[in-house]
């Protein structure tokens, strides 16, 4: 209740929780979800360990999302996971010393790392830096968009720039969206 | 979580997204139960652990816009 009542501080946006967690016994698991319910799910030995924080941070800022559904988790995944996985990033520090929590930075450095997130926080990060926008008003911006309209809402902002007169740039753009919708992943090395 | 592993790991993922691709509810089913036997084997895997929530959304989507593909009229 004090993480969703933070991110309301932050975001000005309401939240859709529905005040319930379930515990997750079996190890096989993914680490955290959140239902269309708006149900979150922890894993238990998740739960037990310093990771229960930025798994119940990136769940919590889900139920902020505005319009997040069916259709649109299908088409638009990385625009979903890459913003609250971002937004998770930027505010834990401020969220765990409102929490008065004491962990060092370094327990999440394995996790932030190693996240199968980074391929869309890399993208979202890329169009961001090419529109000129601040962060994290532009992602709490797109947390605050309708799912399946933050796809064309940046669109239609880039071409509006003079850059988008430049073919890479174009052709950069159209595989960051691909990434952004799961359907390309980066080869390359960290 | 060294090079080798994240290397592993990533390359899993890539091909369970590419088994995914038609968001399809079979297929991303089968994929959820295979990235759960991965988990099994590796259930600190930070990589595959991030995804695998992903993938339990991506299922109950698709099953929500299957049942309703069911319920329309079209389809009766």
């Amino acid at each position: 209740m004090v993480i969703t009542d933070e991110i309301a501080r932050l975001t000005e946006l309401p939240s859709q929780w529905n005040g319930k967690v379930e515990i997750e016994l079996m190890t096989n698991r993914a680490f955290g979800g959140k239902t269309f319910s708006c149900l979150i799910r922890i894993r238990a030995d998740v739960a037990a360990t310093d990771l229960r924080w930025p798994t119940l941070f990136h769940e919590a800022f889900h139920c902020f999302s505005v319009e997040r559904n069916a259709d649109a988790t299908l088409a638009y995944i990385g625009y979903e996971e890459g913003v609250v996985e971002q937004l998770q990033r930027r505010f834990r520090r401020l969220l765990l010393d409102r929490l008065q929590v004491s962990v060092a930075e370094e327990r999440f450095v394995d996790r932030d790392a190693n996240s199968a997130y980074n391929d869309y926080i890399y993208a979202l990060e890329q169009m961001r830096q090419e529109l000129g926008d601040a962060s994290p008003e532009f992602y709490i911006g797109l947390l605050g968009t309708p799912l399946e309209q933050r796809w064309a809402l940046m669109r239609e902002r880039i071409m509006q720039a003079t850059q988008w007169r430049r073919p890479d740039l174009r052709e950069r753009w159209s595989r960051w969206e691909q990434v952004l919708c799961g359907n390309e992943v980066y080869d390359e090395p960290r | 979580m060294n090079q080798d592993r994240y290397q592993s790991s990533k390359s899993f993922v890539k091909e369970m997204r590419a088994l995914a691709a038609n968001r399809d509810l079979a297929s991303i089913r089968f994929a959820v139960e295979r990235m759960q036997a991965w988990m099994e084997a590796h259930p600190d895997d930070p990589h595959v652990g991030t995804a695998l929530e992903e993938f339990d959304i991506l299922a109950e989507a698709a099953g929500i816009v299957e049942g309703q593909k069911l319920k329309s009229p079209s389809a009766a």
